[in-house]
């Protein structure tokens, strides 16, 4: 992320109350009020859907730091269903930064609801959000939390990019099953970004730049051993990189092995199956990998807690061993969405590392 | 570790990232003392490492005569990158990356200097796994490219180990007329094949320049009018307010023609005016770039180069407030100079889309305002219904280089009010307000271009060679002897240029764009 500061005149805070009809027209407002020249910038829609209290303030200040990166107009939903009244408010604001010139605002505008009571319905969401977004930019939507087994077809056909973090789900399995449900439908193009996949974007590449040295990459067949060591809220994580691993290196669907339920069997043709080894430990999301490739061959990879580096360390047979430190991957929400965002493809590696580890999450 | 024979690629690398990135490799740097390692080349590499994507063992050894040790060498490059990186310097990533730095002292023409670089080079390979793979970075006067490489052959350093490559990165000035440079093509091609060959012009590595196809040829709206049918003109522009500084020594013996027109902006030019490439590799690309190079109209007398180009020299002046001494004034200058701090001419590229369609090219130093542009500049609306005032209603696309890379349309809208007044307007696009990240720094670009032996944002052999039998004609006429020489023309600094340029535009009833 860039270090331009934040600009926040007094009238931005928290947003500016605005009629749910005139909400356009309030943004307009802030535009005029200003006394300093700055730039309006977005280059996409990015709307934020959750249910979670307080979450329009925690939005608010992820979207602060996440349109230093990313301009965009942002659409932050909070639905409230336990609240005794029902009713749907609006807040505008808008998110200013220097450029890096440090001569020029550039500013993403914020419009926030807040659906309460029997209006806290995500059906209701679509409604919201098509009347306010900015034309002919991309929509990208966020969902915190679970996703609604009923997702609305409007608002998924609209979206480009479907946001979601598989650490947060209860039900992992059919929350899977319904992304999967949802990006096989014929009219919908979004494309998944699991923040779970990419809070180990880093790792993955740390772990795969091992194996561009050809002798360490002639190991990898004779991999028999795989420890994980993940954070209490790091296990789908650390199942997503087996999965990741397992699609990548030809590896069967692990199979659970004992009754711990941390235990599996990936079985490989013609060699005996890799062990796989999870262990919760308090830390960092992923705070150590170790693969073992037959004798005396050890690769890993440890993130000490608080670190913004992965140290990695490789031991082949006969040879001296390598130790190296690579920037590790953001852990907050605003960093995670913008590496997100800026990342582009089809994700289908990530859908097939999910398909691969589906019967053990 | 252990060399062995390269494997299939490795399949943890599928969909991890958008670009191929590339295996680890060696980089070697002469000159690495110089001003260049230290103010780009090691920062990029920092950067790129940075970012995650230098190979975790990419190894680095400076190559010059003067004498120190690793760790003297190490600190350093600590020094110069925490001054002139683009990121911060983070203490853990560095002491990591600096593991793979160590300086080789040798005088560019000792053969035992060599002997020795190659033993390195194997030790390298065994220790970090580099594979064989040998970039030789060549940041040094160009008198002493033949030296270097004909002994990277002798010690046959000039080929891959054990499956690996060896590329060289060429910087400019890549010759000071056609014959050099054909020469010093002949020399590398003497040790190095084409393909191995990378001639580095940074200016292609920046995002804008990169983004010139993308404009051109990913939006539908802009190709069918990118001819002689809709554009009047183009300008390119290339300004600087810093004056010669301590380059004298370098700068009179080139000057603004060599500096900066033969290869920086022929290269914006070309990329401007050549035909869709059929893909994106890099020679179909560089083959589309050495058909306008080819079209581009000669000046065969010095009377074609008097009318079509104005050479300037800037003299006493102000920028910003301060005042600056005349370029013969600077240290290092011969007081009688008559070296080029500014060129403005009018080029012709000679097919079918862009005949008649002249490209104002220009560059100077000690200008108001510094910054690189391409400017297209539609044709007027037919004067029916809007226009009738003789008022300038075209439409101009202007494509910033630097600083603020972007682009911007200007076009025509109607004032608010009762009565009918049209004012030019501008749709202004900017990389650094929708794209808050910043852009690689060009070397970044470059160096991982070069080692993913992607040579596209490289000159070919037949590109410079094109570019200077263009601008050999022009570099003739200037010496002349003096009475048949068309005139040096001055300009005080912090002008816009001399106003024999203004007049070239307009005897052709234009003028230059404000800087």
């Amino acid at each position: 992320m860039s270090t331009a500061e934040t600009i926040t005149p007094a009238f931005f805070g928290d947003g500016v109350p605005a009629e749910i009809g005139k909400i356009e027209k309030e943004l307009k407002k802030l535009w005029q009020e200003q006394s300093t020249i700055a730039t309006r910038a977005s280059r996409l829609n990015l709307v934020v859907y959750s249910a979670a209290d307080s979450s329009l303030r925690a939005n608010t200040a992820v979207m602060r730091e996440l349109t230093r990166d990313q301009a965009c107009r942002a659409i932050l939903v909070a639905a409230r269903a336990k609240s005794p009244q029902n009713r749907l408010r609006a807040w505008v604001n808008a998110h200013c930064h220097l450029s890096k010139a440090g001569a020029k605002q550039t500013c993403s505008e914020q419009i926030a609801f807040l659906m309460e009571g029997t209006n806290a319905n995500p059906k209701l969401v679509s409604s919201l959000v098509f009347s306010h977004l900015d034309s002919d930019l991309p929509l990208y939507l966020w969902w915190q939390g679970e996703l609604p087994t009923e997702f609305d077809g409007r608002l998924a056909d609209a979206t480009s990019r479907i946001i979601y973090d598989s650490a947060t789900w209860t039900n992992t399995k059919t929350q899977f099953g319904l992304v999967k449900e949802l990006t096989s439908r014929r009219s919908v193009k979004a494309i998944p970004g699991d923040l779970n996949w990419t809070r180990a974007s880093s790792l993955r590449l740390a772990l795969a730049q091992f194996f561009d040295v050809p002798a360490a990459h002639l190991a990898l067949d004779k991999a028999d051993r795989l420890d994980l060591e993940h954070s209490p809220t790091g296990r789908t994580t650390a199942l997503l990189l087996l999965g990741w691993l397992a699609d990548a290196l030809g590896w069967g669907s692990p199979e659970a092995s004992g009754t711990t339920g941390n235990e599996f069997l990936c079985g490989r043709k013609n060699s005996t199956p890799v062990r796989v080894v999870l262990a919760r430990k308090n830390g960092a999301v992923i705070s150590r990998v170790t693969l073992r490739c037959g004798e005396g061959s050890v690769f890993t990879l440890t993130r000490a807690a608080d670190s913004l580096f992965y140290t990695t360390q490789s031991f082949l047979s006969g040879a001296d061993s390598i130790e190296q430190s690579i920037a590790a991957d953001p852990t907050d929400p605003g960093h995670l969405v913008s590496e997100e965002l800026a990342r582009g493809g089809q994700r289908l590696t990530y859908l097939r590392s999910v398909a691969k580890v589906l019967s053990v999450v | 570790m252990s060399d062995t024979p390269a494997p299939a690629t490795n399949p943890l690398r599928e969909g991890l990232t958008m670009r191929p990135q590339p295996k680890p490799c060696t980089v070697v740097i002469f000159g690495a003392t110089g001003d260049l390692t230290m103010r780009k080349l090691l920062p990029a590499l920092y950067n790129l490492a940075a970012d995650g994507d230098l190979p975790q063992s990419t190894a680095i050894i400076g190559f010059a005569r003067r004498e120190k040790t690793d760790e003297v060498f190490r600190q350093e490059m600590e020094t110069a990158v925490r001054k002139f990186s683009r990121q911060t310097v983070k203490d853990e990533l560095w002491n990591s990356f600096v593991q793979g730095i160590s300086y080789h002292r040798s005088e560019f023409h000792d053969d035992e200097g060599y002997a020795r670089l190659a033993e390195k080079l194997d030790q390298i390979d065994a220790e970090r796994g580099t594979g064989g793979r040998r970039l030789f970075y060549l940041s040094v006067a160009p008198d002493q490219f033949g030296i270097i490489v004909e002994r990277l052959k002798k010690y046959n350093l000039h080929k891959g180990k054990e499956g690996g490559w060896a590329r060289v990165i060429v910087e400019k000035p890549f010759g000071t007329n056609l014959a050099s440079a054909q020469g010093l093509n002949e020399v590398i091609a003497g040790t190095f094949d084409e393909s191995s060959i990378y001639r580095i012009d940074h200016f292609l590595g920046k995002e804008t320049a990169q983004n010139l196809m993308v404009l051109r040829f990913a939006n539908a709206i802009f190709e069918p009018i990118w001819n002689n049918r809709y554009i009047d003109h183009i300008q390119i522009t290339a300004g600087e307010t810093l004056g010669v500084e301590n380059r004298a020594g370098y700068y009179e013996t080139s000057g603004a023609l060599r500096d900066m027109i033969q290869n920086h902006l022929i290269q914006l030019m070309t990329l401007t005016a050549m035909e869709p490439p059929t893909s994106l590799k890099a020679d179909a690309v560089r083959d589309e770039k050495v058909k306008v190079l080819r079209a581009l109209r000669h000046m065969n007398s010095n009377s074609e180069v008097a009318a079509n180009v104005v050479r300037g020299q800037y003299v006493a002046g102000a920028i910003m407030g301060e005042e600056v001494p005349a370029y013969r004034n600077d240290a290092n200058v011969n007081p009688q100079s008559m070296t080029e701090t500014y060129v403005g001419m009018r080029i012709f590229v000679d097919n079918w889309r862009w005949a008649g369609v002249p490209f104002y090219v220009r560059s100077g130093k000690r200008l108001p305002k510094s910054g690189a542009e391409i400017a297209v500049q539609f044709k007027c609306a037919p004067s029916v219904l809007f226009n009738q005032g003789g008022a300038d209603s075209s439409n101009m696309l202007v494509i910033r280089i630097q600083p603020d890379e972007g682009i911007s349309l200007r076009m025509q809208a109607k004032l608010p009010g009762g009565a009918l007044r049209i004012e030019p307007v501008k749709m202004d696009f900017q990389y650094g307000a929708s794209f808050g990240r910043p852009s690689p720094e060009a070397y970044e670009r470059l160096i991982l271009d070069a080692m993913g032996g992607d040579a596209t944002l490289f000159a070919r052999r037949d590109e410079v060679e094109e570019a200077w039998t263009f601008v050999d004609p022009i570099l003739n006429a200037w010496h002349q002897p003096a009475k048949d020489q068309p005139p040096l023309t001055f300009y005080p600094s912090g002008s816009p240029g001399p106003v024999e340029a203004d007049n070239l535009l307009a005897a052709d009833g234009r003028a230059w764009r404000r800087i």
